[in-house]
């Protein structure tokens, strides 16, 4: 017996629990990035709004105070306007910039020093007329900012701006125009530089993405336990299945009485265990038979041979011996013969050439045959046919199926018996065909196991027959998907009958493989 | 044929070697298994019964009680061989029991454990004399 190439792996990664493990990864990873995004995502627009929120508190203070201005001192000057802050400054000893933080500190929420907020002022033209915070921004207002805010009022957005140190700066401007009889005075910025915003952001997404990681590192730990567990059994299955050899059939799987679907895996298996160690056991029975069933004619061979090698004989005897030597040959030739004829039915597996038979002509022309079988005892042969008839079969095989009936009858039946042959073709499905001998019948016993191979019953005469002939009956009938069945009423006769359908049904092969 | 082969054998001169007749019980099933052997025997100075099957077979050892030798096909239809051997043995504890059959030694030697010996009838008439007669001169291993 030679060992099948089986992949040796093991504990590993069979590819079964890879391809488990790695979809449900994939499902796990893209589960987690979604609920990240979403996470991050409403963040930073949280954070935004703030921020928004926060310039436009500012943003309003600085545009109000310059109303202020505009109303108290009717001054319309940009001089005028920088002497105002300036006189602020003056009277209360602050600067422009604390004046800004003043009129907005209760807005801020967030510690001053880490929004470093900064403030100007422009004229219509945009240029920087004053300005308060924590860095320069470049002197005059970009004319295309200039343009949007004169036409809309006010414009928020965020841009990148070299300030005045070379150093470019991400920030957020909220600019709007200061309205005093219904027309554009003044322009006020306010200008939040964002890197601490961004900062808080890239915070977020690490720690998110470190969170992803963990759980998909725990979770991922946990399925591939989980396929473990579940694929054990089939590992089970698996190693055991790999021990069966021809030799030990006898093993069958463990079963459990869960009824999950590894288990009606295994029982599946158990199944065909079964059958095989069935086949394999006939496989045996059949050689173990012939070999007896060949030694016999053999031994007898061999007997006379050395009965008659005694002494010299005369040519006329010798002849004799050695016709009765040829015909013991005979014998074992139709022995081989059979066998060969049953193994090709038996590896046939019903695929044989078929043709319309008319079963009447075939029997008829039969008749000839059995009449010249049968006379050597004087049994009488009838042949009475109830209708025409015509079924799918195997010619060949079909005269050797009721050939083996008549010839099995003739054996059993006493001199000057009786063997009927009857047909019967008035069911539309199927065809029946008897054959009646008034032998002394079969006993019960001995019924179910007329079609073994090799099987003899308690009458039959050695030398006359050797137990293939019904085998191959039946296994003609098996081909044909007919049936056949013995009825024997000891003592009075027996009846063989064989059913054949008129047409072939397709065969499934759930039943090939039965 | 069987007639010829017998013809044969009776015109040839075998002479009994043994001052009695010894008594022999032959049980086969193959009729011509039979003759041949009942004519070698006879040829040989036994005396030979035969029996076709096991009921005609007790019916003979039941009635003699002076046979001295049963050669015992162990393969015949309605019988397993052991039950037989027994059955022999329960009968007459005196019989040597030869058992004769187309399985192989072993095979026989399994089947049949306290047989006084066992013959695979392919090989041989010569063989199956020469068994019969060293049986004859052992003590009966049964008894």
């Amino acid at each position: 017996m030679t060992d099948l190439p089986i992949p040796k792996k093991r504990g590993g990664f069979g590819s079964v629990r890879l391809k488990v493990f790695v979809l449900y990864a994939a499902i796990l990873l893209a589960t987690f990035a979604v609920f990240s995004a979403s996470v991050y995502a409403y963040f930073r627009h949280e954070i935004y709004q703030k921020v928004d929120a926060l310039l436009d508190a500012r943003a309003d203070g600085l545009n109000a105070s310059v109303k202020v201005y505009l109303t108290t001192r009717k001054a319309d000057a940009p001089s005028g306007l920088v002497a105002f802050f300036s006189g602020y400054k003056n009277k209360e000893g602050r600067d422009f910039s604390a004046v800004a933080d003043s009129l907005t500190a209760t807005e801020l929420s967030t510690p001053k020093q880490n929004l470093r907020m900064a403030s100007y002022v422009f004229d219509l033209n945009g240029k920087l007329l004053a300005e308060s915070g924590a860095f320069q921004a470049p002197a005059d207002l970009p004319p295309a900012v200039l343009a949007d805010v004169l036409k809309d009022g006010r414009q928020v957005r965020s841009f990148r701006l070299v300030n005045r140190d070379g150093r470019q700066v991400h920030v957020r401007a909220n600019t709007q125009a200061v309205m005093s009889e219904n027309r554009a005075r003044y322009i006020v910025q306010v200008l939040l530089p964002l890197k601490p915003v961004e900062e808080e952001l890239v915070r977020l997404r690490r720690v998110l993405i470190l969170m992803v990681v963990i759980t998909l590192l725990v979770t991922s730990w946990a399925g591939l336990y989980l396929v473990r567990v579940t694929l054990r059994p089939v590992d089970r299955i698996v190693r055991k299945i790999r021990d069966i050899r021809s030799d030990n059939l006898k093993e069958r799987l463990y079963l459990k009485d869960n009824g999950d679907e590894i288990n009606r895996l295994a029982r599946t298996f158990n199944d065909m265990l079964e059958r095989l160690e069935k086949s394999f056991e006939a496989q045996k029975q059949t050689v173990q038979d012939l070999s007896h069933e060949l030694k016999t004619p053999l031994t007898i061979l061999r007997g006379q041979l050395e009965v008659a090698l005694r002494r010299p004989r005369s040519p006329e005897e010798y002849a004799t011996l050695l016709q009765a030597s040829v015909a013991e040959i005979e014998n074992i030739r139709r022995i081989i013969d059979d066998l060969l004829m049953l193994a090709r039915l038996d590896s046939s597996g019903g695929v044989l050439e078929m043709k319309k038979v008319d079963v009447k002509s075939l029997l008829e022309s039969l008749m000839e045959d059995a009449k010249i079988l049968a006379e050597s005892k004087n049994i009488s042969v009838a042949f009475e046919a109830k209708g025409d008839a015509t079924v799918p079969a195997n010619q060949i095989h079909l005269k050797r199926l009721f050939m083996n009936l008549i010839d099995n009858a003739v054996k059993y039946t006493p001199e000057e018996g009786k063997i009927r042959v009857v047909l019967e073709a008035d069911d539309p499905q199927q065809v029946r065909i008897s054959v009646i001998d008034n032998g002394g019948g079969i006993g019960a016993a001995h019924l179910s196991q007329i079609f073994d191979r090799f099987y003899r019953g308690e009458k039959a005469h050695r030398g006359d027959s050797y137990g293939l002939g019904l085998s191959i009956v039946k296994s003609i009938v098996d081909t044909h998907q007919g049936k056949i069945e013995v009825r024997s009423n000891p003592g009075i006769e027996t009846v063989f009958l064989v059913t054949l359908p008129r047409k072939r049904s397709v065969q499934l092969f759930s039943q090939i493989f039965a | 044929m069987l007639k010829i082969v017998e013809s044969m054998c009776r015109s040839g001169i075998f002479k009994p070697d043994e001052a009695i007749m010894h008594k022999i019980l032959l049980v086969d099933d193959d009729p011509r298994i039979r003759s041949i052997y009942k004519m070698l025997l006879e040829l040989e100075g036994f005396e030979v019964v035969d029996a076709e099957d096991w009921d005609i077979a007790s019916e003979i050892l039941l009635k003699k009680k002076d046979l001295d030798l049963v050669l015992l096909d162990i393969k015949m239809p309605g019988y397993s061989g052991d039950v037989v051997f027994d059955a022999v043995r329960l009968y007459n504890p005196k019989l040597r029991v030869v058992v004769s059959s187309i399985y192989p030694l072993e095979e026989q030697k399994r089947l049949i454990l306290k047989a006084d010996d066992y013959f695979d009838k392919s090989s041989g008439v010569k063989t199956l004399l020469q068994k019969v007669k060293r049986v004859m001169h052992q003590p009966v291993s049964g008894a």
